[in-house]
């Protein structure tokens, strides 16, 4: 290594252990010895100055309080985001079960579905005209197991049918010459009476002793008079209709 | 008293750490951390920005982004390097944005620096003083390499790759810093001599 080299050295790496470098500094006739005594002086004051600035004697506590601080602001964050899921998580349940819920009132429940779907697969039914009296209406009704209390004026049809899972006394009223289907659900009762419309039909579903009544025709006329007779028929001279909300 | 990096606080705290099985072992390593390096950390900051409370807030910043990625930390020899770097580049972003005029940061130095020196030689009082002075005065890119080689023990090949320039380059910048330093100590006839080593 040339002097040039080394003082370049020296001046960018003063402690540098390079063998070559260090063997110039012992070999070195030209001063390189005493320069490389000043550079280490100097690195000696250098050193001292820069570690001279007095550093917090509580630094490490504050770092630690800060760390400490923001892991339990993150926390509260996550927390805070949870509760916030949750909650939405929760009106979304309520929003979607409030239109559910208003959507079978509009449509009407399963019941009504299989009720429709019945009278269009008997739909000779509402072509009948000729009225039929309590000794042809009360099998029918002891078929499903219900005691004929009164037989319903104006019935023009009477099976007893299955409506999906459930059985049913299916009869045609006509009421001022428009037939209504009535179809009484043994064994199944709704909680509250309500209307509905669908696929073109109106609708009502009146519960009434142990069962369902679903009314079904074009227009609610006559849904009075049916549900009036029915609740006759099925519970006798004492009435417990429930008018529809 | 921890600030100060002794080997030997650190050694207390994991050992009376590792005692304690309610303190998780992330949390053990992260204290012996702080415990061991937030007094060079403050340091190296405080010659960075010249600002006491920007030095502080920058162990802080360092200590919060080390923590999250304390997990990439596998070598305990590697920590003081890596708090560094951390530290540095966590200046960068605030030098980005706050442009900070060193003008300033020079006129407040006087009042930031404790004369360490007081009462000790007065002839090496005042030197010490033109040397921190002088410190101060030094371009950045002067300063900053030669902070890392002395504080923070890299070397010029890690230098050249933490600031993204050649050996060469950061070989020049450091020879140029001590050049400029010794120049401006009063009588400094070494100064004067290194400077025909490298321009």
């Amino acid at each position: 290594m040339e002097c040039l080299e080394f003082r370049r050295r020296l001046g960018a790496e003063p402690g540098s252990r390079d063998p070559d470098f260090l063997a110039h500094r012992d070999g070195c006739h030209a001063g390189c010895t005493e320069s490389w005594w000043r550079a280490q002086r100097f690195e000696r004051q250098l050193q001292n100055v820069l570690q001279s600035v007095d550093v917090p004697d509580d630094l490490g506590e504050r770092v630690l309080l800060a760390q400490a601080t923001s892991l339990r602001g993150r926390a509260r964050h996550r927390w805070q985001i949870g509760l916030a899921l949750a909650a939405s998580l929760l009106v979304a349940l309520v929003v979607a079960g409030y239109a559910w819920n208003e959507r079978v009132a509009a449509d009407g429940g399963p019941l009504a579905g299989m009720a429709i779907a019945h009278v269009r697969s008997e739909a000779y039914s509402l072509t009948m005209i000729r009225p039929i009296d309590a000794a042809h209406l009360r099998p029918v009704f002891a078929e499903r197991g219900v005691t004929l209390h009164r037989a319903p004026a104006h019935a023009v049809f009477a099976a007893d049918c299955r409506m999906g899972p459930y059985r049913a006394v299916h009869l045609v009223l006509r009421e001022n010459g428009n037939p209504v289907t009535a179809l009484y659900v043994v064994g199944h009762r709704i909680a509250t009476a309500r209307d509905f419309s669908r696929a073109g039909w109106q609708g009502r579903e009146v519960p009434i002793g142990n069962g369902t009544l679903v009314l079904l025709g074009n227009d609610g006329t006559g849904f009075a008079a049916a549900e009036r007779a029915l609740s006759g028929a099925v519970l006798g001279p004492v009435r417990q209709t429930v008018e529809p909300t | 008293m921890y600030a100060d990096g002794s080997t030997s606080d650190v050694a207390t705290l994991v050992a009376s750490a590792s005692t304690n099985p309610d303190v998780n072992l992330r949390q053990r390593q992260f204290d012996a951390l702080v415990h061991a390096h937030a007094g060079d950390l403050y340091r190296f900051a405080f010659w960075l920005c010249g600002d006491r409370s920007r030095a502080e807030d920058l162990v802080q910043e360092t200590m919060l982004r080390a923590w999250r990625a304390l997990d990439s930390l596998q070598d305990a020899a590697a920590a003081k390097p890596w708090l560094l770097t951390i530290l540095r580049r966590e200046h960068a972003r605030g030098f980005e944005r706050k442009r900070l005029d060193l003008t300033i940061l020079d006129d407040g130095l006087k009042d930031s620096i404790p004369d360490e020196a007081a009462g000790a030689d007065p002839e090496q009082a005042g030197s010490d003083a033109e040397l921190r002075e002088a410190i101060m005065k030094l371009e950045p890119k002067y300063r900053e390499p030669l902070l890392m080689q002395v504080l923070g023990g890299f070397s010029c090949e890690e230098i050249a790759a933490e600031l993204g320039v050649k050996p060469g380059a950061v070989m020049t910048q450091l020879f140029r810093a001590r050049h400029k330093l010794r120049k401006s100590l009063s009588g400094d006839s070494a100064g004067r001599e290194s400077a025909h080593g490298m321009s």
